[in-house]
């Protein structure tokens, strides 16, 4: 099989992607089991699942009851005594309800049990906003979830990293909180055939530049790409990092980038208050202070619970030109 | 732990060459003992211990010139060691700012440790303290700071262009390009002496207040020009050590000489008016004392052939000064021409920018103001200017001793210390004074 499976490329949805990583392993591994509500006969709200139930059946296609705490402390029980469930959450918000299993159980049983027992599980589900799903569900826990040891939490944005996370986060024995890109369903990149596992913990340079690094995950980072564009239409060429892992987190991969354009701007959907942009921020001057020729300025959302209307929400959410903005104001260049 | 200091020994006296170490590192001396051989700019003495002990670190090597109180030994007593000198230099920079000149101190005697001071004598330029002394005063981004260590830059030598004049990485960049930030480039020992001599002459500049806010105030913000102006001339005051020297010069002769001139050239529309006669005197007097038509460069002084006359024109909000280029050489009424022609432009805003540089002597005149005595501050990096009084018509003496009128006019130099002795000021000035008494002399 050649490196990543790139060298066989097709082109398919995030959507089509995440579905086969989760196949691939199923095929591979008979204790990797899927939950979730509705994700079995009517599969999927989002169809990510859409035909495994007839595929696999009801014993590796669960429907569940409306009962997020209920199902992911059943997964968790599952994993504890050698299964490999794989979690749908209907999106990251209905969490809430599930977090003291996901933090107290979840993120604790192998350091409770002195390593005796491991948690290969996977959550997975639709985080962040930019679809009209209003306040409550609109949130980003890249924050919340990449707070807690214990935790690994990615959040991938390509389709091809969509599938190959998707493998190491079900091979992995740790639980593994996958934040997918929901508006993001539907785009579509070169995914590679079989096997083609991303490591955790490495991020990837979505863009090479020499001037200013715009660092992000998630759907952030195609946001980038086109202030990026817009950048050079400047003369600045921008390079774009996406981050991919939050926990584990590629500390590395910002201070090479930064140690060589003495510039950075971090890009997240979340508010700014406590957000991955912030470690970012601390990560650099912690690490690359002597290399920085501005301050490391973060774009963020906007400090109120997410909007319906749609003019609201795309205020309410980091756009392209505060990024090329904010890249400006750290090339000490003019506002446009 | 007492430290052998350079006394000082005499008023003017703000350093000493160690001439030649009489003792040597390790020697025992007592109360009494000549130690070293000093040389000031007027005698040269032995200088003779003031404590007992061994003499364990000479900290000047010799034909080092060592400021006025600097440390040039250390004379330890039994078990002691002298302390670790440079330490104190950074600690004193870094615990910074308002003693800046102390630490400016320290900087220059360890330059001068390194006995490299008197190599680049020759060397002098504006003073200023180096990249690491005064590096906690400029505000710059920390590539800049990492990149002004690593490269022996003065920070102090950039100009910022980020917000609130950050000195960010594109300006080091540039700057470096140009090779015109190095650290200590110009800092041979005169210029060394200047630093000494600065914790007491150049105290760090106050930040202006904030405005008071105050019912009928209003708050006018600097033009471009009014920038200009005020940092020139607020870095030429700070910078250069002015001296002055004022004569009166009888201006009767000029006047009626003037007034026969200008009537035959009437036809021709050629009025001269008395400062183009103190321009042309002022140009020809410097043939004899060239080193007041001069630039201070980096490298010394630039001494100019010719003389390219900068003359000082008022405008609405601020001022500016046309040259009259090669003005020794060219005739009145060649100057009474550009003269009028450039202050018109200049008035008009239309001045080319080859028309307002490159002067090397500048004359500023109030007279028409009906100022009678005033003193100009010098146009850097010009040696000297020359302030134009009003001609006040007074009574004076004649050589009988009677009492005459006469039209009198007061001249004042101000001319750079570092460039020129307060003797040849005034012989230039009694030059002036003579050619403008003698007014055909301006003519032929």
């Amino acid at each position: 099989m050649a490196e990543n499976g790139k060298a066989n490329a097709e082109t398919k949805t995030y959507r089509e992607a995440l579905r086969e990583g989760m196949v691939h392993e199923m095929e591979n591994d008979e204790s990797v089991v899927l939950m979730g509500e509705d994700i079995g006969v009517y599969g999927g709200t989002h169809l990510i699942t859409d035909g495994l139930y007839d595929q696999y059946g009801p014993k590796r296609v669960m429907d569940t009851p409306i009962s997020e705490g209920g199902f992911t402390g059943a997964a968790i029980g599952m994993a504890m005594l050698g299964m490999r469930p794989v979690v749908e959450m209907m999106t990251w918000n209905f969490s809430f309800l599930a977090s003291d299993q996901i933090i107290q159980n979840a993120a604790k049983v192998r350091y409770f049990s002195g390593g005796q027992v491991k948690v290969p599980l996977v959550i997975r589900g639709p985080n962040g906003g930019g679809v009209q799903l209003s306040a409550q569900h609109t949130h980003s826990l890249e924050n919340m979830y990449g707070h807690f040891p214990g935790l690994k939490v990615v959040s991938p944005v390509t389709p091809n990293d969509a599938k190959g996370m998707m493998i190491t986060a079900i091979r992995d024995d740790n639980p593994v909180i996958f934040l997918e890109a929901g508006a993001l369903y539907g785009t579509k990149g070169e995914v590679g055939e079989g096997d083609n596992a991303v490591e955790f913990g490495k991020a990837r340079i979505a863009r090479e530049g020499t001037d200013v690094t715009l660092i992000a995950y998630g759907r952030q980072v195609n946001l980038c790409l086109r202030a990026a564009d817009a950048l050079e239409e400047d003369g600045v060429k921008a390079e774009v990092i996406d981050l991919r892992s939050i926990r584990p987190f590629d500390e590395d991969a910002l201070v090479e980038s930064v140690k060589k354009t003495h510039r950075a701007v971090a890009v997240q959907e979340q508010w700014r208050w406590f957000g991955v942009a912030s470690e970012v921020a601390a990560i650099i001057q912690d690490r690359a202070f002597d290399y920085l020729d501005a301050p490391v300025i973060r774009v963020s959302g906007a400090e109120v619970p997410a909007p319906y209307a749609r003019n609201l929400e795309i205020e309410a959410f980091p756009s392209e030109k505060q990024v090329a903005n904010a890249a400006r104001r750290v090339m000490y260049m003019e506002e446009k | 732990m007492p430290e052998v200091i350079m006394p000082k020994m005499g008023d003017a006296m703000e350093e000493g060459t160690v001439l030649k170490w009489l003792k040597g590192e390790g020697d025992e001396i007592s109360v009494g003992d000549p130690i070293a051989e000093i040389e000031t700019d007027k005698v040269t003495l032995e200088l003779e211990a003031e404590d007992a002990g061994t003499l364990s670190n000479l900290y000047a090597s010799e034909g080092d010139a060592i400021p006025v109180g600097d440390a040039i030994a250390f004379v330890a007593g039994e078990g002691e060691e002298a302390p670790e000198r440079g330490g104190e230099a950074e600690v004193e920079a870094e615990e910074g700012g308002e003693d800046e000149g102390q630490a400016a101190t320290a900087t220059a005697t360890e330059e001068a440790d390194s006995g490299e001071g008197e190599e680049s004598s020759e060397d002098s330029g504006a003073p200023q303290a180096n990249g690491r002394a005064s590096d906690g005063n400029f505000r710059a981004s920390p590539i800049v700071r990492r990149l002004a260590r690593e490269n022996e830059l003065d920070l102090g030598k950039i100009e910022g262009s980020g917000p609130a004049g950050r000195i960010v990485e594109r300006d080091v960049r540039a700057a470096m390009e140009r090779g015109d930030a190095k650290a200590g480039a110009d800092g041979g020992a005169e210029g060394k002496a200047e630093e000494a001599a600065a914790p007491q002459a150049a105290p760090k500049a106050a930040e202006a207040p904030a405005p008071t806010g105050a019912e009928g105030t209003e708050v006018q913000e600097l033009s471009r020009m009014r920038k200009v102006i005020a940092q020139r001339m607020s870095q030429s005051k700070q910078e250069v050590p002015h001296f002055y020297a004022t004569v009166e010069v009888e201006m009767d002769e000029l006047m009626s000489l003037r007034k026969q001139l200008n009537t035959s050239l009437e036809d021709e529309g050629i009025k001269l008016s008395v400062n183009d006669f103190v321009m042309k005197a002022c140009a020809l007097g410097l043939g004899k004392f060239p080193n007041l038509n001069a630039l201070w460069t980096s490298e010394g002084l630039e001494l100019h052939e010719k003389v390219n006359m900068a003359m000082a024109v008022a405008l609405d909000d601020g001022l500016i000064t046309p040259v009259i280029k090669d003005a020794g050489g060219a005739t009145l009424s060649t100057i009474s021409a550009g003269a009028k022609d450039l202050a018109g432009r200049a008035r008009s805003g239309d001045l080319k920018p080859d028309e307002y540089q490159g002067g090397t002597f500048t004359v500023s005149n109030m007279g028409m103001f009906g100022v009678e005595s005033f003193t100009a501050i010098i146009n850097q990096p010009q040696a000297a200017i020359v302030a134009v009084s009003a001609i006040v018509k007074r009574p004076s003496f004649d050589e009988e001793g009677n009492v005459v009128p006469k039209s009198l006019m007061k001249l004042t130099l101000s001319a750079d210390h570092r460039m020129a002795n307060g003797a040849e000021g005034a012989l230039y000035m009694a030059e002036v004074k003579r050619l403008l008494e003698s007014p055909m002399l301006l003519v032929v």
